[in-house]
């Protein structure tokens, strides 16, 4: 498990009604806990002797820190999202330094880099694949997550292969005492989940799994929308835990994890192609804890992880299948992580050894022809897969020193596919200091390696990006990045207030846009290596109670691009480059009972308008060879006006489209039974029912705008146990 | 909605994305630019062609309107090789045959001061020479000796056998194939379509939309044998334009933008940011060139038909 570099304190309130005599401290520096008495103040006692409290109300304080943000399911509530499913990856999009892509998705661009830069891990095995879909939300089901660490700097060394943020889901773990679960439903989605003991405080499962009902409910609108053919998207998860304690000092955890994006159309007449597009991830795990001593940890995990995108056209002549081409795009990837985890008084260290086996199968084609069953299958297969080898060795110290933290960190790693092979390091350090203990300033250096690229097509966050293997050709993607920031806690609230500096070097990059809606096997020939550069200001306040609790974050940033054979070779901005981003999220308690509660929430987005390139002009060019000598019934009026004229286009990304704002409001019910909790959220995405403006366009004479979601109302309701 | 029509391009993610977003009309004020539009592209001819208009803004009509004052001058190396003179609207000539290998420069002197400025070279053909011993339908061999420079490859059909066979030359009943494959190891798939795929029968290899494009290689031994791959009428010229750097960059960019146009319904038309190349300093256009030869097939004999030589070769075969 990683170690946090950096020290918190975590505020909390427990009521309790029983008595007790227990009062606890917490580790991990500064986490400290008040306890509180209804009774009146008594004497100081002149010997020791046994008080019977009647209510206790602990409270603990809990200190942010810039760079790091971790989260729970309490504070990802105030969201509404598009599906009104809770999800856990949408809470990124409110942090600072974070610009989101297109509306509604997962794609996320922190501090200037690529979607595909981001890394997303579950219990520290990476998951390539981490939306549904199309980007809508997240694979990670709320019922299996205990908490969420996002770091946008100051990493751990023992994470890597990435350039941007990381984003550390850990499971919970399945309740070694009793039963319990809970059901789900929401026009898209049922979800359920099971924890519960096998073998009382020695071994318990958790079993948590989500369908879609998107199917069921597109065959209804059907005839509305005059669809030719049948549309069938169908998307299911599915987690399976096995926690085993077979001594205190050994922790052996199993587990699975399935994710299935399937879509497909068909014609109902044979004419035209069907299409299908499938992709998914298949992750078993397996991790042993052994706590040598009260101060000494050995973990060590081993993991199977499979990642696919595969695309499918199928064609019929007389009805019977006559071909079938197919475009697959997968990761798998087996290794071996082990990591000794040391802390004695001030000082936490880290270190670790990793092994990975990654293969590689980028745009990997393969056409069949006649039908499948017969031994005439003509198979040909262009981009066999690439292996490659990386073995990582990791360290990480920190310590503290009255008010000083300071940290460092240095990740050296080998890596080797083909003939292609380098080392590379990666180095973390930081500097905490507490001017007082509201108080403090934040220094960090963070300098990243990845070693495969995703060349990103439309900003969704979809996975249906082709992912490359880093080689001589495409180097491993590198970046530094400078942080300096100051904290503030006044009672209640924590502000934060940073600047960043961002370089990046060895991105890899489609040379024509056209390639974002089409996986190339050819792709060698149509991507090509540059730079990019990006720094901005942060700021944070978060406000946490009982009653209320909020949030707000604005970013001020700037990030360009560089890339030789785009814009002429001169410096263009990012796409996703929105000057101002300003978020807010809250949550109010409105109503309180002795078996429920209501809450309304409200969050907010505001941001610069993103960068597009726009056509300009119009001038006559040259036509194709021998372009007029075609069957002019066979041209589209379109086709035919651009083969005789030419479009100017803008600078690249030349253009900034209108701000963006979306207001979100959602309302709910809790209700306590003796053994149920009932839970019912209404929410409305865009309350506002604005067309933001997602693509700015010349057609038919006439500049046209492209909104993507108008206001959508959602509801959900789900039963624990 | 009808959504058949695009997913060959987007697929089925789009639909679902799109399925609840709105396009609206609005005003926008776009700063446009009026630029020179010069359009030369220099061939084995021995009459070249030239265009000189203006461009206009994408919101306004597509009346390009000339530029009649202008001194356009071909120069090859640092002597004038001829001056373009004005033959229609916005149309100009110029009588010269380019010499193979010879690097050209094009300037416009407009009368406002403007001068516009480019560069090619008149490309060398690449040697393609038929290798008919294994045809068979829809395929024609075909071997390569030499590949210093780009080469498109598109066929012309007659629709009947009537046809000079002594001095083959394409008619008004030629047509442009529009599917066509080829095996060639240095083909360039930008504009493959395995849709079209149908539309040959028999086809064996990939299809591409009207033009194969090859990459220049070099090419050692007996050189490489290919095949180019299509709906052959029996009267059918096979042309192989080897092009400059500049004329390949334009056709191959121009083509790309083309393949969004294609459906009038295909929303993916509306991201399209695509750039079509251009070489022209102070201005838009092309100036470029190529040179073209091709082998005329007719039913049970062919003509290789070479640009540069004044007699065919003529073969027979089975």
């Amino acid at each position: 498990m990683t170690v946090h570099v950096f020290s918190r304190i975590l505020r909390f309130t427990i009521k309790h009604k029983r008595t007790f005599s227990l009062i606890f401290l917490c580790c991990l520096s500064s986490f400290y806990v008040e306890a509180q008495n209804d009774r009146p103040e008594q004497p100081a006692p002149d010997t020791a002797r046994i008080v019977t409290l009647d209510s206790v109300v602990i409270t603990g304080s809990r200190l942010r820190r810039n760079n790091t943000y971790q989260y729970t399911l309490n504070e990802i509530k105030p969201l509404v999202t598009v599906l009104g499913e809770q999800d856990v990856l949408r809470y990124i999009g409110t942090l600072p330094g974070v610009s989101q892509g297109m509306e509604g998705g997962l794609g996320f661009f922190v501090r200037g880099s690529n979607s595909g830069n981001n890394r997303f891990t579950l219990d520290d095995v990476p998951v390539y694949g981490n939306t549904h879909l199309f980007g809508l939300f997240s694979v990670f089901s709320p019922d299996i997550v205990e908490n969420v660490n996002f770091f946008s700097g100051k990493l751990p060394a023992s994470s890597g292969d990435f350039l941007s943020s990381l984003t550390q889901i850990s499971s919970k773990n399945p309740d070694t005492e009793s039963y319990h679960g809970n059901f789900s439903i929401s026009p898209f989605l049922v979800g359920a989940n099971l924890t519960g003991d096998l073998v009382k405080n020695k071994l318990s499962f958790q079993v948590a799994g989500r369908y879609s009902l998107l199917s069921q409910e597109i065959r209804l609108l059907e005839s509305m929308l005059e669809m030719e053919g049948d549309i069938v998207p169908e998307m299911a998860d599915l987690y399976v835990k096995l926690h085993y304690r077979p001594h205190a000092n050994h922790t052996l955890n199993a587990s699975g994890y399935y994710s299935n994006d399937y879509f497909k159309f068909e014609n109902s007449n044979f004419s035209s192609p069907n299409f299908a597009e499938n992709w998914g991830n298949k992750i078993f795990r397996l991790s042993w804890n052994w706590s040598l001593s009260d101060s000494l940890q050995l973990n060590t995990m081993a993991y199977y992880n499979r990642f696919f995108t595969v695309q499918k056209q199928q064609m019929f002549n007389n009805n019977v299948l006559d071909k079938e081409f197919r475009m697959q795009t997968a990761l798998n990837e087996q290794a071996l992580h082990s990591t000794l985890n040391y802390q004695m008084g001030n000082r936490k260290v880290a270190v670790g050894l990793q092994s990975m086996r990654r293969e590689i199968y980028p745009a990997s084609r393969k056409i069949y022809t006649g039908n499948r069953d017969t031994e005439s299958n003509n198979v040909q297969s262009v981009n066999p897969p690439s292996s490659a080898v990386i073995i990582t060795a990791f360290g990480d110290y920190e310590y503290k020193y009255k008010s000083v933290t300071a940290s460092a960190g240095i990740r050296e790693s080998y890596y080797r596919i083909h003939d292609y092979h380098s080392f590379d390091n990666n180095i973390h350090l930081a500097l905490s200091i507490e001017l007082s203990k509201k108080n403090g300033l934040e220094l960090s250096y963070d300098r990243f390696s990845q070693f495969y690229h995703v060349l990103e097509g439309l900003p969704v966050g979809w996975n249906l990006d082709l992912m490359i293997p880093s080689d001589k050709q495409f180097q491993p993607e590198k970046a530094q990045q400078f942080y300096v920031g100051g904290f503030q806690t006044i009672q209640q609230f924590f502000l934060s207030l940073g600047a960043y500096y961002k370089n990046m070097k060895n991105l890899a990059s489609y040379k024509n846009p056209a390639n974002i809606f089409s996986i190339q096997d050819n792709w060698r020939d149509e991507v090509i290596n540059g730079k990019g550069t990006s720094y901005g200001l942060e700021f944070r306040g978060e406000r946490s109670g009982e009653d209320w609790n909020a949030s707000l974050s604005y970013s001020l940033s700037k990030t360009d691009r560089l890339f030789k054979e785009i814009n002429n070779g001169e410096k263009f901005p990012f796409k996703f480059d929105r000057r101002h981003i300003l978020n807010f999220t809250g949550q109010i308690r409105t109503r309180q009972r002795q078996n429920g509660k209501q809450y309304f929430s409200l969050s907010s987005s505001f941001s610069s308008g993103h960068n597009i390139t726009v056509p300009i002009a119009m001038y006559m060019g040259v036509e194709p060879p021998f372009w007029s000598w075609q069957l002019s019934n066979d041209l589209s009026i379109k086709e035919q006006e651009n083969a005789m004229y030419r479009q100017l286009m803008s600078d690249v990304n030349g253009y900034s489209l209108p701000y963006y704002l979306r207001i979100d409001v959602g309302y709910g019910f809790l209700h306590t039974w003796k053994y149920f909790t009932s839970e019912c959220t209404i929410g409305v995405f865009n309350v506002l029912n604005r067309q933001n403006p997602y693509l700015l366009f010349y057609d038919e004479g006439q500049w046209k705008q492209l909104s993507i979601f108008p206001l959508i109302p959602s509801i959900k309701w789900s039963l624990e146990f | 909605m009808m959504i058949c029509g695009f997913l060959r391009k987007t697929g089925t993610g789009l639909v679902l994305i799109l399925l609840t977003a709105c396009v609206k009309e609005l005003s926008y004020n776009i700063d446009g630019a009026i630029l020179p539009v010069v359009n030369c592209v220099l061939s084995n001819d021995t009459v070249q062609k030239l265009t000189l208009t203006q461009s206009v803004r994408i919101d306004e009509a597509y009346g390009f309107k000339e530029i009649r004052d202008a001194e356009i001058t071909l120069w090859a190396d640092e002597a004038i090789a001829g001056r373009f003179e004005r033959t229609g609207y916005a149309t100009w000539q110029l009588h010269y045959q380019p010499v193979i290998g010879q690097a050209y420069r094009l300037t416009v002197k407009l009368a406002d001061g403007t001068e516009l400025t480019a560069t090619t070279t008149m490309p060398a053909d690449n040697r393609i020479v038929p290798a008919w011993e294994t045809d068979h339908y829809p395929a024609r061999h075909f071997r390569q000796t030499t590949a210093e420079n780009p080469c498109w490859i598109f066929v012309l059909s007659n629709r009947n056998g009537e046809i000079d066979t002594e001095h083959p030359s394409l008619s008004d009943k030629s047509l442009l194939r529009y599917a066509l494959g080829t095996d060639h190891p240095s083909v360039d798939r930008f504009n493959e379509d395995e849709t079209a795929s149908d539309l040959v029968e028999r086809i064996s290899v990939p299809v591409s939309l009207r033009y194969i494009r090859t990459q220049p290689s070099d090419i050692t031994g007996e050189g490489i044998l290919f095949s180019v791959q299509t709906n052959y009428s029996g009267y059918d010229f096979v042309y192989f334009r080897t092009a400059s750097a500049e004329y390949d960059q334009y056709l191959k960019s121009s083509c790309r933008k083309l393949i969004a146009y294609e459906d009038e319904d295909d929303p993916i038309q509306w991201f399209n940011e695509d750039r079509v190349y251009s070489n022209i300093e102070n201005g838009l256009g092309i100036f470029a060139a190529y040179s073209d030869r091709f082998i005329y097939y007719h039913y049970n004999f062919f003509i290789y038909y070479d640009s540069t030589r004044i007699f065919p070769d003529i073969a027979f075969y089975d």
